[in-house]
């Protein structure tokens, strides 16, 4: 079965074709990750470029992430295991101003089906709820998503307000989104790490928590 | 109003509420909008401070007399169908949007729009001021209709786009009936439909609110909401009709162009300003509008160069004018002043 029509089922929005599609490659034993890796998440990256080029503007962008959306919940299951004891907790959210949460629900997805707990604080968080979060949850990792460029201010003061705070000895923190860069993350910014997609920062969370990759 | 002069484009400038309180004190919290005479005070003092700070450009009046105004904001139409109102010192009120269920949308019907808060609020401020004042500027801003539409659904106004037109129809059909009856009541009541929108139109024209047009495509656009518009326009072609658009307008502009009576747009910046007009024609007005952005954080060299761009993009002159509104503190004063004189200077009409 050929899955480049669910990418176009994604860029065009159809969002009826691109659930039978899912439930088709589903049946036909194709690997769940690989299906959002390899046609979901290319067919949005499209999506971006055209808005970007304003051939489509926010309705179709709207549309697409829906169907998205709408694909992941049936991989869902597939993926995320039953795990043991927890290795951590992560406390994950999008910086405030920004409502973008498909990226930070997959990473959220990949954390759990690899044996974390995750606390999802949700979108447009402000930087002390992250603080409040990590200190009330524990937290091993805290995880913040950006995905435009004007919340970079933002990703810059909740890290330091993390940082400055009592838990932020103990907190690890972790950035990744559209509009981020490891040079922003990790060098203006202080953060202990960058994340290009969800499973590099899964890596990388366990890197930094010293658990065997 | 104040202008230059008359041989040379207009270029206004508007201060976001944050500009007048931080440096002032000068408070738009909800007494602004429901006091009358906190308003006529509060206007005086802006027209005070603006002389003192710019009255070497034109700002401001040094003898400030009283103005009797009515204005409420893009609000009236959203609380009227129940939506919460957010009021601030330092920012314009906001409607929270109520996100209508599906079956909520299909019952909807246009209300007793006179006879609703705060419109009845509005009304009883109207006499007033006229009573005192013998005459009151200013009007009720009428929302738009996708504007509109946004409030009472929520984003998911744009996934019913592709999903469901018969409830886009439904609903849009009820925000353009609401949006006629607010022309129809400003009109009787202050003989105005632009003031509360923009300051760059012929306050007699009927302007429609389209804030949120530059996120929808031309298709969109003409699919769902030119017929509405249109229907505006008809209703009141004898004034003739003005657009307010925030943003790039380009995407739009051939929607635009189907538009009846069209006397007025304003585009938003990041619009190719020549070719608007050459697709709307020398008898349609243009406002181009300066980014709050470049005002703030650019420099008094990049302000000059923009409104030159302008002026030179804008021509035939003597229907084309400049703003840069919603100019927030931290706006250096100079580009205040660079954006007035440059319009000034090489904003001549007839030398073009
Ligand atoms: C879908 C989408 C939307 C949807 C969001 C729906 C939703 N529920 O999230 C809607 C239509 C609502 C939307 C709105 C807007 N959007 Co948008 N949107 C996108 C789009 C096309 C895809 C984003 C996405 O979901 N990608 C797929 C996911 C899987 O990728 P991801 O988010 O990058 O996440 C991965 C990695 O980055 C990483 N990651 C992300 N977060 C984290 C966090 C951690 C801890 C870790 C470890 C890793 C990690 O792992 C993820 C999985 O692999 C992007 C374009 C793009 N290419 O990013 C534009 C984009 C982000 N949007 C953009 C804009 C401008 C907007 C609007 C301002 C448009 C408008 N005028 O209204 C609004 C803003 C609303 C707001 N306040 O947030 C711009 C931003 C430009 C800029 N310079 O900032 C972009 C880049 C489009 C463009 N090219 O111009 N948008």
């Amino acid at each position: 079965m050929n899955l480049d029509a669910l990418t176009e089922a994604v860029v065009k929005g159809k969002r009826k074709d691109a659930v039978e599609l899912t439930q088709q490659a589903i049946r036909d034993g194709h690997d769940p990750e690989k299906i959002i890796n390899t046609y979901l998440i290319p067919g949005l990256n499209r999506v971006g470029e055209r808005f970007q080029k304003r051939e489509i503007f926010v309705p179709e962008m709207m549309i697409s992430a829906k169907t998205m959306q709408a694909c992941v919940e049936l991989l869902k299951p597939l993926i995320a295991k039953d795990t043991a004891p927890a290795l951590g907790v992560i406390v994950i959210g999008t910086v405030f101003g920004d409502l973008h949460d498909i990226g930070k629900n997959l990473v959220k997805l990949l954390l759990e089906s690899s044996g974390f707990k995750v606390v999802d604080l949700g979108e447009n968080v402000p930087s002390q709820k992250f603080v409040e979060a990590a200190r009330l949850h524990d937290a091993s990792v805290v995880g913040l998503s950006s995905l435009l460029t004007t919340g970079d201010p933002y990703v810059e003061e909740t890290v330091k307000a993390i940082k400055a705070s009592d838990v932020g000895a103990k907190v690890r923190i972790i950035c990744g989104g559209a509009a981020l860069t490891p040079k922003f993350v990790e060098g203006q910014c202080g953060a202990d790490a960058y994340a290009k997609d969800a499973a590099d920062g899964v890596n990388k969370i366990k890197k930094l928590l010293e658990i065997a990759v | 109003m104040n202008q230059i002069g008359r041989d040379q484009i207009r270029l206004q400038v508007g201060f976001y509420p944050d500009w007048f309180y931080k440096h002032y004190g000068i408070s738009f919290d909800k007494r602004y909008y429901f006091d009358p005479e906190t308003r006529v005070e509060a206007r005086l003092a802006i027209d005070k401070a603006l002389y003192e700070r710019f009255g070497d450009v034109g700002l401001g009046s040094a003898k400030p007399v009283p103005t009797p105004t009515i204005t409420a904001g893009m609000i009236t139409l959203p609380a009227v169908f129940g939506c919460e109102i957010v009021y601030e010192n330092e920012a314009i009120p906001w409607a929270m949007p109520l996100n209508l269920s599906d079956e909520a949308v299909m019952k909807l019907e246009v209300p007793d729009i006179l006879n609703s808060w705060p419109m009845t609020e509005w009304i009883k401020q109207i006499e007033y001021l006229k009573s005192k004042y013998g005459r009151v500027v200013g009007d009720i801003n009428t929302t738009g209709v996708q504007n509109l539409a946004l409030k009472l659904r929520g984003d998911q106004l744009y996934i019913d786009y592709f999903e469901n037109p018969d409830l886009c129809r439904h609903l849009l059909e009820v925000c353009t009936e609401s949006v006629r009856q607010m022309f129809e009541f400003n009109f009787k009541a202050t003989g105005t439909g632009s003031v509360d929108v923009t300051p760059m139109a012929d306050p007699k024209l009927a302007t429609l609110v389209n804030c949120t047009i530059e996120q929808i495509s031309n298709n969109t656009y003409e699919e769902f909401l030119l017929e509405y518009d249109n229907r505006i326009a008809d209703a009141f072609q004898h004034v003739g009709l003005g657009v307010h658009h925030c943003g790039s307008v380009d995407q739009v502009l051939p929607g635009y162009a189907k538009l009846r009576h069209l006397k007025f747009v304003e585009v938003g910046f990041g619009s190719d300003v020549r070719n608007c007009r050459d697709v709307l024609g020398p008898d349609v007005a243009v406002n181009a509008r300066i980014s709050p952005v470049l005002m703030k954080n650019g420099s008094a060299g990049e302000v000059e160069a923009e409104v030159k761009r302008l002026i030179r993009d804008g021509a035939p002159l003597d229907s084309f004018s400049i703003d840069a509104v919603g100019l927030t503190y931290g706006t250096p004063d100079e580009n205040v002043k660079i954006a007035r004189r440059t319009a000034a200077e090489f904003g001549k009409i007839g030398t073009n």
